[in-house]
């Protein structure tokens, strides 16, 4: 039975097939440190809240810690910072597995194919933090498959389209743009931005500043988010200093992939023997906000894009679009190494 | 002329003396008559014909008739059994002439006081069906234990018929033969002996030469002292077919007295089918229907002191399954007196399988084995069927006190690449259980990334800061002078023992404050406790 793993910045899912239904599994990418005091043991426990302890000090992981950080009064600490495992950080490691191992069922059949997606991935990067992933795959004994984001957005949307067509994701550290032809990629491009710029910036922009409990100046990223997260108006037409300020750093960031895409295909040989018109569909929590899909068009638009565009789309399940595509490709590879056996 | 009338006379009686002779060779029962030459031998009433050698039952059987076919005579025996070879020597007035093979459709006559030797398998290729028989091992390993071995001897011109014995395994030179019987030892120099080969007589030289089965001894009745001679056991009597025998005496005498003697049957090879079944049931000659009793035989004296043990007359064990007597170290005869049917399948003396030899007797007891397989096959079947039933009611009652589980349903066969492209499938979002109460190990570190650090953007201090001038060995380097500069710079927040910390590539993605948050934070530095103690420091200081 194949699995699909979404290890994005934000969110690690997993994603399986059962019978008829499809098996999701999801979690924050975060863990924060507490206090190993006795009250916050009985506190968790009475909650069945699974704990660690690490250094004299309760270890909160996934979606309990971006929970229940607050409460305590400590930040929730990103095990990828920057889409990148932390290399002086050798508990986030250790959380890291942790939260692979549990999106991963229990005693598979040996030899099951589990499609992952990693950030700041290429299709041919092979770099530490791949073989970190590699390796916490096969101990729970599962053959690992890379496969990079947007070009799984391209299997799980575009599956009536030949697999043909533009991908673009939008995660929370970086943004993918992958031109797909019938399932192979064409090419692909990336940008280290996403939605964690977004918010930062428009913390930033609109002065939004939190002091923690030592009383550092912070940036109210959380805050800034909750409120874009609230707006319901859309992104072309905004009315507060807010919204014009949203409009603009989403404007900013799509016009950023789509021009490093549009130079990047326009260098292509291929791209010109790609049958055209072609199908963009975006993907990612960036997306999910009102209007995304007029701003990727207006942006296309106001670019001299070198392969011709029929219709703009957003997946209408930006969270599992992902994982979906990988959960494609993974049954795509079992069936063909069935066949190789048979 | 007279001389030539009289050797005319010589040669005419001569030639006549001749053609008489020739007669009486081609026909000897026309000079002799029937029964006139063994009138002295054979009982007026009943006649005796022997057999032996590989038959179910040898032994002597008296008969109530002068006329008897081979094919009758192997039926009363029983069969023939696997060992024979079908060639069968006839024993005749102490001469072994006759040689022939055994068939269903060999009608040959015998004359009283025949002795048939049905030879064991040696030479002769067989053709006949031979059936297992499973009792036979059994029966042969009992007369093992009893020192019973098969062989068996024939003796001629000793009494009035042929007499057959087995001897045990101590009996079987010529010497003990000749002890056994209580005649003086030079008696067994003139025994011919007649062996396997008819052809081959020997006649022993030494009186300890070792007897080999089937073996005939034809005594010289010269030689022989009768008055000594012991009590040998009865023959086997036709008691059944008596009464048919007795209605029919007389036609039978009479075509006794004008039948053909017995004619050499030219020896022709054993059919290459096998022997047909016969269809009629024949029984064995009843042995005996006089009770079991020592008075059935008589009773032979006990030897004297003097006499060993190996010369004392044996005593005659009555094998049921056999008609041959065997002679014991008893001394005391016994005829076999208790009737036996003749099996079908014929039980042999010491072999398990048979070959049956009457086609009748073959039929009933196939007819009986396929009645008792068919017997078999229904008990079987209605065993089966009996089973099944309570089988089925006993699955019942247990479906019905069992409670009912569900069986869980199969799931449907999709087409899983299908499903997820069409997007047709629901989705379950399941929680994730980390494990608990584990341990991680290293040291917890402190996340700073979105911790503004505003030194950079900090105006300088509102008094002028009065520097020594360094000497020319205090003088920093380039990364000293911009540590001494920051530090030098006045902090506002509380952020000052964790600001190294800030990586420097955070600082690019606050690049620049907008100057009202520059202003906001002055105002707080002016009205926080800190900004009032550093105007109060700087005034005194003017």
């Amino acid at each position: 039975m194949a699995i699909a793993l979404d290890l994005g910045s934000h969110t690690f899912r997993s994603l399986r097939l059962e019978g008829t239904e499809l098996k999701a599994r999801s979690c924050h990418t975060v863990y924060s440190v507490l206090p190993a005091l006795e009250a916050n043991c009985r506190l968790l426990e009475k909650s069945d809240i699974a704990y660690a302890i690490c250094d004299g000090q309760i270890i909160l992981m996934g979606d309990e810690a971006a929970q229940l950080s607050p409460l305590f009064q400590k930040s929730a600490v990103p095990v990828l910072a920057d889409g990148k495992i932390p290399k002086n950080d050798p508990l986030a490691r250790q959380v890291l597995a942790t939260m692979i191992k549990s999106l991963l069922p229990a005693n598979p059949p040996s030899g099951d194919l589990c499609c992952l997606t990693a950030p700041k991935m290429t299709p041919s990067g092979n770099d530490g933090d791949l073989t970190f992933f590699s390796k916490v795959v096969q101990l729970e004994g599962y053959r690992p498959v890379f496969l990079n984001e947007s070009m799984a957005l391209v299997l799980a949307e575009l599956g009536h389209q030949g697999f043909t067509g533009l991908g673009l994701t939008f995660g929370a550290s970086h943004c993918e743009a992958t031109l797909a032809h019938q399932g192979k990629t064409i090419d692909f491009c990336k940008i280290p931005r996403g939605g964690n710029w977004i918010d930062e910036q428009l913390a930033q922009a609109t002065d939004s500043f939190v002091r923690d409990k030592q009383e550092n100046l912070c940036l109210n990223v959380d805050g800034v988010r909750e409120q874009k997260e609230a707006s319901s108006k859309s992104i072309l037409n905004p009315q507060s200093k807010f919204e014009h300020e949203l409009s603009g750093i989403y404007r900013a960031l799509v016009n950023d992939i789509l021009h490093r895409a549009a130079k990047l295909f326009a260098l292509s040989e291929r791209t010109h023997l790609l049958p055209q018109p072609m199908t963009v569909v975006c993907g990612g929590a960036v997306t999910m906000v009102p209007g995304f899909t007029e701003l990727v068009r207006d942006v296309l638009n106001s670019l001299e894009f070198p392969v011709q565009i029929a219709s703009v789309s957003v997946s209408d399940d930006p969270d599992f679009g992902v994982a979906r595509g990988c959960l494609i490709h993974a049954e795509l590879e079992s069936s063909t190494l069935h066949s190789r056996v048979a | 002329m007279y001389k030539g009338l009289v050797v005319m006379k010589y040669r005419l009686i001569a030639r006549l003396l001749l053609l008489s002779f020739a007669l009486a060779i081609l026909e000897p029962s026309s000079l002799l008559g029937q029964g006139s030459l063994r009138g002295s031998i054979t009982s007026a009433e009943n006649s005796y014909f022997a057999i032996m050698g590989q038959v179910a039952r040898p032994g002597v059987f008296e008969i109530h008739s002068t006329e008897l076919t081979l094919t009758q005579l192997v039926q009363k025996a029983g069969g023939i059994t696997k060992q024979a070879s079908g060639s069968i020597r006839i024993i005749r007035d102490g001469r072994a002439g006759i040689r022939t093979f055994f068939s269903e459709s060999n009608s040959l006559n015998l004359l009283p006081n025949d002795l048939v030797v049905v030879d064991a398998r040696g030479t002769a290729s067989q053709s006949i069906r031979i059936i297992e028989n499973p009792f036979a091992k059994r029966a042969q390993k009992k007369q093992t234990a009893k020192g019973i071995v098969g062989l068996q001897i024939a003796l001629i011109n000793l009494i009035d018929r042929p007499v057959v014995l087995k001897l045990r395994n101590h009996q079987t030179s010529l010497q003990s033969v000749v002890a056994m019987l209580q005649q003086q030892p030079l008696v067994s120099s003139s025994i011919q002996v007649l062996q396997v080969a008819p052809r081959r007589s020997i006649r022993s030289t030494t009186t300890a030469s070792t007897l080999k089965p089937d073996s005939v001894l034809i005594f010289d009745r010269s030689r022989i002292e009768f008055d000594r001679l012991p009590a040998f056991p009865e023959p086997i009597r036709d008691m059944k077919n008596e009464a048919k025998q007795d209605d029919s005496a007389e036609s039978r005498s009479n075509e006794t007295a004008t039948a053909e003697p017995a004619q050499p049957s030219i020896p022709t090879p054993l059919p290459s089918t096998e022997i047909r079944t016969p269809s009629q049931n024949v029984k064995g000659p009843p042995i005996s229907k006089l009770p079991l009793s020592k008075e059935a035989g008589p009773e032979i004296a006990q030897p004297q002191s003097s006499v060993p043990l190996g010369l004392a007359v044996p005593q005659l064990e009555n094998n049921t399954s056999t008609g041959a007597e065997t002679i014991s170290d008893n001394s005391v005869v016994q005829a076999p007196q208790k009737q036996i049917d003749i099996p079908l399948i014929a039980p042999s003396t010491s072999e398990e399988v048979v070959a049956v030899a009457d086609q009748e007797t073959i039929a009933k007891s196939t007819d009986k084995i396929s009645v008792f397989w068919i017997v078999c096959i229904v008990g079987l079947a209605g065993t089966g069927c009996a089973v099944w039933i309570l089988w089925s009611l006993v699955s019942q009652q247990i479906q019905a006190s069992a409670p009912l589980v569900k069986k869980p349903p199969e799931e449907p066969k999709v087409n899983r690449l299908q499903v997820l492209i069409d997007k047709s499938c629901p989705l379950v979002l399941e929680d994730v259980e980390f494990p608990k109460s584990f341990e991680f190990y290293g040291r917890p570190r402190e996340y700073q990334k979105n911790r503004v650090d505003q030194r950079h953007e900090l105006q300088g201090p509102h008094f002028d800061v009065v520097t020594p001038e360094p000497s020319q060995e205090d003088r920093p380097t380039k990364k000293a002078k911009h540590k001494k500069t920051a530090s030098n710079s006045l902090r506002v927040d509380s952020s000052h023992a964790s600001a190294n910390a800030l990586s420097e590539d955070a600082a690019p993605k606050f690049a620049k404050p907008s100057p009202k948050s520059t202003a906001q934070q002055l105002d707080a530095q002016e009205s926080g406790v800190l900004g009032r103690v550093l105007a109060n420091f700087q005034q005194e200081v003017k």
